[in-house]
């Protein structure tokens, strides 16, 4: 089974429709719920001040954004300053070359990775692979991605759209020299096979790549949280190391990163922490026992300078936890592939018109049922509901919706403003709703038959809110009956 | 600092607006003030709380802890594991001068000191700090230790002198800064809490991913 892929022509609609006749799809997406949503749950009810924190974590995040040249401009200094080099990257190609041309120049036979989400933003494998590099991940979830010449679902959890039985068929067909009669039925034998196949490349690989979680402007130095050691593998044995980071990932102090390392763990995976968090200051000194000899950061900008001027900035905050996706109901339901490119979730709804244009993904914010759990769950408070809200706005005044329902909340808005008239619509059409109801539910509406297609509506109580409301003062005594 | 060269850092400029020396000031108030975050209370405690509060948080994260009287009792507890784990009297260890004279004088296990091979199993390391908050190990690079140390064995055991463990990841970034010039940092400084894990299959918790299958920290009281 192959999923849905990313721009693979199909509107929004289409993809949620094939994700949601997807057994195995759903199946998978349950794991999210019993694993990281419980996680989170347990790990924040263990730190009373996490709200605290989430203040705290918001403000170095807003501040530095605010900043954001300067901070950019002292990190960059103390980077070269310990002998590493700084490379400023427009846009995804100018990443995408510059990356290429330091492999290049390094001889690069092999190239290890860790996970980076900017490197799915830019597209750095595709690219490589055309310049005739060899590029390997080895996150376990971005390893089986990749075997499959799939995309990731997930942020965190890349391969979360994907069962045990995924992983032996891939690995069978990948790890042909191994025994073909070998027991592939346990995650344990799985997970054996990927770290021995994938030991051999990390002591072979000449360059390591890996995305960083935040870059520190004090020091310079790139903090980088993980838990398979596959990354630190990555950039401790190759000669070079290239950490990829969007220009958003700055913060002022070690101190800062610190509060934000402690809400980072816990909202994405539900633990206190990691089994990794690593601060890199540059390539190997004279006389440390190990290291690489060159250490590259590339910042890359690819749209979000314009992001920082709109109404949409504060979605620059995100410190890709994934917290959003985990808790929210659309996700849960259509898994990550639906949404169409690198980001999914309510902070890809935000982020991938924000960053590939409003006109080509006018459905994503429209995506959410505005339930608020995302809101209620980031641990840098970005307030995803009202940033998706803004998008359906813009979508409205720049005309890229359809033109009946354009019509429709045109009506709608009119009447809505005038407040008899609102009341009196209501009244009217809860008449008309009753009058189709059977036995309490309405089994199909006209004109809008696909909203009863799958469900019932429920029919509306006789009185509205507001009429109930009035009638209970007019008769206190009569209590609120209808 | 003046208008930025840098075409980049300009559209960033240009996307803030504002006055530029504004942001500058503001930015060398910040940097010089190194403002803690909020500490929450599970980094607070004292000095006796430390150690035990860091070995009930690394068992969380499923490291092995074990205290241990004196130094003079590695060797021993060193080779009761090795047996435990069915593994030769073979050791890699970083080559600290306080490694060396724990580990060396004992003829019945073979202790390499300096980088790890592939072959290796058992890897032993001297963490700078350790912190009880998270039950972390805090490791940093350098001539006598080498950062793959951590990560290539698949046994990484740590001899954590007692007195080396604070309450905060503040106090391990400070304590690890501490007697250096300008708080400058080794080249990679190693938070390692458990042994190497993944959940990116079903999302189902498995220990051992590509880094160490077992952390055993041996808690030294007298130290």
């Amino acid at each position: 089974v192959t999923h849905a892929t990313a721009n693979d022509g199909a509107t929004f609609a289409e993809r949620a429709r094939t994700a949601l006749g997807d057994a195995a799809l759903r199946g998978a997406l349950g794991n999210i719920q019993t694993h990281l949503v419980e996680g989170r749950a347990r790990a924040v009810g263990a730190v009373p001040e996490f709200e605290q924190l989430r203040d705290a974590a918001a403000e170095i995040k807003e501040h530095t954004l605010a900043h954001l040249d300067v901070y950019l401009e002292r990190f960059a200094e103390r980077v070269t300053g310990a002998g590493g080099t700084v490379h400023w990257a427009t846009s995804a190609r100018e990443a995408n070359e510059i990356v290429g041309s330091l492999c290049r120049a390094a001889r690069a036979r092999l190239i290890v990775k860790g996970k980076s989400m900017v490197s799915e933003e830019i597209g750095l494998n595709d690219h490589l692979e055309r310049e005739g590099l060899r590029v390997l991940e080895t996150d376990l979830g971005e390893y089986i991605v990749q075997l499959r010449r799939d995309r990731p679902s997930h942020i965190v959890a890349p391969a979360v759209h994907l069962t045990r039985r995924d992983y032996a068929a891939a690995f069978r067909t990948a790890h042909a020299r191994l025994d073909p009669r070998r027991k592939l039925d346990e995650p344990n034998a799985l997970l054996a096979e990927a770290r021995a196949v994938l030991r051999e490349q990390f002591l072979t690989a000449d360059v390591g790549i890996t995305g960083a979680n935040f870059l520190v402007a004090e020091t310079g130095t790139a903090v980088i949280v993980t838990n398979e050691g596959n990354a630190d593998l990555s950039m401790t044995l190759p000669r070079v190391h290239i950490v990829l980071a969007s220009i958003e990932k700055v913060v002022p102090t070690l101190a800062d990163a610190l509060t934000l390392v402690r809400v980072l763990a816990r909202s994405a995976t539900g633990q206190a922490a990691t089994a990794y968090t690593s601060w890199v200051s540059g390539p190997a000194r004279a006389g440390d026992a190990d290291g690489p000899q060159a250490f590259h950061v590339v910042l890359i900008d690819n749209g979000r300078t314009q992001l920082l001027r709109s109404s949409e900035r504060d979605m620059l905050r995100c410190i890709r936890c994934g917290a959003c996706m985990n808790h929210c109901p659309v996700y849960g339901a259509i898994g990550g592939h639906a949404y169409g490119w690198v980001y999914p979730g309510p902070m890809g709804a935000v982020l991938t018109p924000s960053l590939e244009g409003l006109a080509k993904h006018r459905d994503l914010p429209n995506a959410s049922t505005f339930c608020g759990r995302c809101d209620s769950v980031c641990p840098v408070r970005i307030p995803l509901t009202r940033l998706m809200r803004q998008l359906r706005e813009k979508e409205f005044t720049q005309r890229l919706g359809g033109e009946v329902p354009r019509r429709l909340l045109s009506l709608w808005g009119w009447i809505a403003a005038h407040p008899r008239l609102y009341r009196l619509s209501v009244r009217l059409l809860t008449l008309g709703l009753r009058g189709l109801a059977r036995r309490g539910r309405i089994a199909r509406l006209p004109f809008v038959t696909g909203w009863t297609k799958v469900r019932d509506l429920p029919a509306p109580a006789r009185r509205s809110f507001v009429d109930a409301w009035l009638h209970r003062r007019a008769s206190p005594s009569a209590g609120d009956r209808s | 600092m003046s208008t930025p060269a840098n075409p980049l850092l300009a559209a960033i400029a240009a996307s803030l607006g504002g006055d530029r020396a504004v942001r500058c000031e503001a930015v060398a108030r910040r940097l010089a003030a190194r403002a803690p975050g909020p500490l929450p209370a599970s980094a607070r405690c004292t000095p006796e709380e430390a150690a035990p509060l860091f070995a009930a948080r690394a068992g969380a994260a499923a490291a092995v802890v074990e205290s241990i009287a004196a130094p003079g009792t590695l060797p021993s507890a060193l080779r009761k594991w090795l047996a435990e784990w069915q593994l030769a009297p073979e050791l890699v260890a970083s080559d600290d001068p306080l490694l060396r004279t724990w580990l060396a004088p004992d003829s019945r296990c073979s202790v390499r000191f300096g980088s790890p091979l592939p072959s290796d199993r058992v890897g032993v390391v001297l963490p700078i700090v350790a912190v009880a908050e998270s039950g972390t190990l805090v490791l940093g690079s350098g001539a006598t230790h080498p950062t793959a140390l951590a990560f290539l064995p698949d046994y990484l055991v740590a001899i954590l002198p007692r007195s080396r463990i604070v309450p905060s990841c503040e106090t391990a970034l400070e304590r690890v800064g501490s007697g250096r010039a300008e708080r400058s940092l080794p080249r990679c400084i190693n938070f390692v809490t458990g042994p190497s894990r993944t959940a990116d299959i079903e999302e189902v918790l498995l220990l051992g991913a590509h880094g160490p299958r077992t952390l055993l920290v041996l808690v030294v009281d007298n130290l």
